[in-house]
């Protein structure tokens, strides 16, 4: 009687590599996560911001732009005025008051020139928000290249810092919290580990799940952003001021991506109902800044001075209470990065990052690794 | 007891069910399709759970969808699997029968009643997500009869269940049946719910196929093509035999005593065979189908509607 | 038809079923936030002030518990209130509820009524604590006016919040937290500040911190919000029943809008389509 080989028929083709695998759930959760309308909304919306801020950029540049050559300008025709005056044994009274008036104006300019107002406007308007002083003096300082560095980082980090870093918040909590969670349930692990894939690469390969949306909503916009300032600018010659940026903005995603992708793929391990790590999500975020608030009006009782006062902001225990925002420590990381702190001053906030991202991947590490119940 | 009149259900673009019309009186029906037929779609437009996008729906005379009191007469066991980590199945149960409008002691009373009925009382106390599937199985029935339904409608119920869970199911919907209460049976193994008898409801792709008594589907077995295997003390010569007086599409050799033959009408072999064994001597000792019978049966029906074949059992 | 059955009915299964040491710790965490913090706040200022603490923290102590307070209420209405059809679709027991006469219902009722049972509880155990705190450490001034207060104003926020939320729960199902979170955030917090603008009355916040105002008094810090500043932005005070009715009126129709929602839409499982 002939026997058939039914059993397992070997795979002749190429596969997959084995450092490549995780690629294949990143890839299938994106798709998934994909179809969710409110997925490709957030994502949208997550690309908004660069419109205003990119129209910021235009205003900047042009501001530096007009600014610079009305002074060059007024500074040309006083140097002209005063060599004529110099060459002249007799000079005209009309000649002396011309250099004068011209004179006047270019002090007139220098005070209420555009760079000037938008120091003055970002001087008062944005005192509350950090390093904003820094940039307003930078401006006034009325030297392109300084301007422009400057402005040009601030810029970017307050695009991660403020519109970036709160739509994060919603969009990781629409991916991740049921990323694990569900295959807990689902016991869909007995799957995944039948496969020649590592507790390791099933953990990558779901943390970049999240991941990929966040990179789709920071640092992409955050490149298109530079290429649209570039594009806004005179010349290329704002690269020579500017070549480090897209570098800055690639550390900071990463600062952004690991540790928030991290927390949030431990809390969905942690449960089997996903609107329980929904919910931990959102606690850890409100919470953890809920707490750096009342620490925040502790010091505004005890320096009798208004909330977000630079008294209160640079008072020592509303700086070493700080970490316990996410949000906070988040920020901290980016202004480091952004290079508008120096490592003394962002190293807990970091610290607290590290050690966050850590004990959520160890944390994470284990409850993948935990034997499945069938 | 349920009127559907041009029922059709979308799903956006996804045809959930389309154009049924159906009549049914009370009775034991079995509803039968493939995977993804539209079943459950039918059963939540029956029980109101969906609007239909045309048609109309009656249930006991009324429109399901406009007045969830007609619920108070039925019972679901749906697919779905549920398990709860910290509730005992007495409980469980206890707040279904609950939420028909009973007070806690008279829904607990029923709720045990229905349990120990289902053979449960042992575990009735123990928190469900320790049960094994066919005692979830059990206890997802015991919450669809304990307030006493008059219409009972069962979807997948053999799903998971080993030979010993299988035979008690059937064993139990037998005993329903007997009690002459209505039951819908859905299934997609068609032995599993011809076991409790049934009227036979045919729904394929969201259509309504063929609606029947268990006869007039085996009829339409009979008359279908078929492969069967037949196990005889001379093969050789019953096949011969077969090839001069049937229409065999082909014979194949297993062995000194089996073959298999591929017939275009199954029911010319069972004609034929009593005959030969009487003549000839020859000793017939097993005859088997290798297909599937639900899809030898739908491939049949579509060939029918198709109008490949004679109507049969079709009306 | 007789809901009141049912929904409580559901709403015991519902605490039942929180008695796991995921839900019980999330409890006890929300529960021991507000009155944590606050003693950590005035121990750090006494310690801070070489063993005398600031006479404004008495000032500041009330606003502080009720900002606390606040804040776990509302985290605990969000994962209370916002997945009570979704938790059901993601559990596969929807259809076992909704095939009862007024399953939908009763549901639905009976997961509001649980969601106030337990952020009103731990509201008002935040509260006590914080007022016991506030009451032997800073010996403030009327605390049980104070104490009265505060659970009146977080009784009437459960309401309608988890008003608010289960409604949110029946339309958006799946992204509900996310909603419930976008909402507070975005309309209650941010639009709610526009100064005169008729978007403030229509925020949760302002009716519930003006029957606050109304019910112990000024108790936002001078430094923070001063009651001229306070009243340039959400203009003059109306008398505080008028707001409790409006926050009564508002759960209701909330209510009544989330049922209605609740009864006419379709909710499917994918497993079942």
């Amino acid at each position: 009687m002939p026997l058939h080989d039914v059993g397992y028929r070997g795979w002749d083709e190429q596969r997959t590599p084995t450092f490549m695998r995780w690629w294949i759930i990143t890839k299938t959760g994106v798709r998934l996560a994909f179809r969710s309308h409110w997925v490709k909304r957030s994502l949208l919306a997550a690309w908004l911001p660069i419109l205003y801020w990119g129209a910021v950029f235009l205003i900047v540049e042009n501001a530096i732009l007009q600014d610079t050559r009305q002074e060059e300008t007024l500074q040309q025709r006083i140097e002209y005025l005063k060599e004529q005056l110099d060459k002249s044994d007799s000079p005209e009274e009309s000649a002396e008051m011309m250099l004068s008036e011209a004179q006047d104006q270019l002090m007139q300019f220098q005070l209420g020139s555009q760079q000037t107002y938008v120091s003055r406007v970002l001087g008062n308007w944005l005192a509350a928000v950090p390093q904003a002083n820094k940039i307003a003096d930078a401006i006034a300082s009325g030297e392109s290249h300084v301007i422009r560095q400057e402005t040009w980082r601030w810029l970017f980090m307050t695009f991660f810092r403020y519109p970036q870093a709160l739509m994060l918040i919603f969009l990781i909590g629409a991916v991740a919290p049921g990323l694990i969670s569900r295959d807990i349930r689902s016991r869909a692990f007995l799957l995944y580990f039948a496969k020649p894939i590592g507790r390791w690469e099933y953990i990558v390969g779901k943390l970049m799940i999240p991941a990929v949306f966040l990179v789709g909503m920071t640092t992409l916009p955050a490149l298109v952003l530079f290429l649209l300032a570039i594009l806004a600018s005179p010349d290329l010659s704002v690269l020579y001021s500017t070549w480090d940026i897209p570098f800055r903005i690639l550390l900071a995603s990463v600062s952004l991506v690991i540790p928030t992708c991290s927390i949030a793929l431990m809390l969905s391990s942690l449960t089997q109902e996903s609107r329980f790590a929904s919910f931990s999500w959102f606690a850890v975020w409100v919470l953890g800044h809920g707490a750096y608030f009342a620490v925040m009006l502790s010091a505004v009782i005890r320096l009798r001075k208004p909330p977000f006062s630079p008294e209160v902001m640079s008072n020592s225990a509303v700086k070493n209470w700080s970490s316990l925002s996410l949000y906070n420590c988040l920020g901290d990381a980016q202004t480091f990065l952004f290079g508008f702190s120096s490592f003394e001053e962002s190293w807990k906030g970091m610290l607290v990052l590290v050690v966050i991202t850590i004990v959520s991947l160890g944390i994470l590490y284990r409850r993948v690794s935990s034997p499945v119940r069938v | 007891m349920i009127e559907l009149a041009g029922v059709t259900k979308l799903y956006k673009t996804v045809i959930g069910v389309n154009d049924i019309h159906l009549d049914l009186q009370p009775g034991t029906y079995g509803l039968l399709g493939p995977n993804g037929s539209g079943k459950t779609t039918l059963i939540n437009l029956i029980l109101g759970q969906l609007r239909p996008t045309l048609g109309e729906v009656k249930l006991f005379g009324e429109d399901p969808w406009l007045n969830s009191s007609l619920l108070r007469q039925i019972g679901l066991c749906p697919a779905l699997e549920v398990s709860y980590p910290r509730v005992s199945g007495l409980e469980w149960v206890t707040y279904m029968v609950q939420l028909h409008g009973f007070g806690f002691a008279a829904a607990r009373k029923r709720a045990k009643d229905s349990l120990d009925q289902l053979g449960l009382t042992h575990a009735m106390d123990r928190a469900m997500s320790s049960y094994s599937l066919g005692m979830r199985q059990r206890a997802k029935i015991a919450q669809a009869i304990a307030h006493d339904p008059d219409l009972l409608i069962l979807d997948e119920p053999f799903n998971g269940l080993d030979p010993v869970g299988r035979f008690e199911m059937t064993r139990f919907l037998k005993e329903w049946a007997d009690k002459k209460r209505s039951l819908i049976l859905a299934s997609h193994i068609l032995h599993e719910v011809e076991a409790v008898n049934p009227s036979f409801l045919l729904i394929s792709g969201g259509r309504l196929l063929a609606s029947g008594s268990p006869q007039e589907v085996r009829e339409i077995l009979a008359d279908s093509p078929f492969t069967l295997r037949i196990v005889s003390s001379d093969p050789k010569l019953l096949s011969n035999l077969l090839i001069q007086n049937c229409e065999l599409e082909s014979i194949e050799f297993e062995g000194n005593d089996a073959f298999i033959a591929a017939t275009k009408r199954a029911s010319e072999v069972y004609e034929l065979l009593p005959s030969i064994t009487r003549e000839y001597g020859i000793k017939i000792r097993e005859v088997s189908s290798t297909d599937d019978s639900l899809n030898t049966l739908f491939s049949t029906l579509m060939r029918m509607h198709r109008g490949e074949m004679n109507q049969g059992a079709v009306s | 038809m007789n809901y009141l059955n049912p929904a409580l009915a559901t709403c015991l299964f519902e605490l039942k079923r929180s008695f796991s040491f995921q839900r019980m710790a999330v409890t006890v965490v929300l529960c021991l936030f507000p009155p944590t913090m606050l003693l950590l706040l005035i121990l750090g200022s006494k310690f801070a002030e070489n063993g005398q603490i600031p006479t404004e923290m008495v000032d500041y102590s009330t606003f502080l518990s009720v900002f606390l307070v606040a804040l776990v209420v509302l985290l605990s209405l969000l994962l209370w209130a916002t997945p009570n059809v979704y938790s059901e679709l993601e559990g596969k027991s929807w259809s076992f509820v909704a095939s009862r006469p007024g399953g939908r219902i009763s549901v639905y009722l009976g997961k509001f009524l649980a969601s106030v049972v337990v952020s009103y509880g731990i509201a008002f155990i935040a509260a006590t604590a914080c007022v016991i705190l506030q009451k032997v450490l800073l010996n403030i001034l009327e605390p049980m006016k104070i104490w009265l207060s505060m659970n009146l104003v977080f009784f009437l926020a459960s309401l309608i919040y988890s008003a608010l939320f289960s409604t949110i729960g029946t339309i958006f199902i799946k992204r509900a937290m996310l909603v419930g979170a976008a909402f507070l955030i975005g309309f209650d917090v941010i639009l709610g500040l526009m100064p005169n603008a008729i978007i403030n009355k229509l925020t949760v916040r302002f009716h519930l911190q003006e029957i606050g105002v109304g019910t112990m008094g000024w108790f936002f810090p001078t430094d923070i919000g001063p009651e001229s500043e306070y009243r340039q932005i959400f203009g003059e005070a109306w008398p505080t029943w008028v707001h409790v009715l409006v926050v009564l009126g508002a759960t209701v129709a909330l209510m009544a809008f989330g049922i209605y929602v609740i009864v006419k839409r379709e909710y499917v499982t994918a497993d079942e389509t």
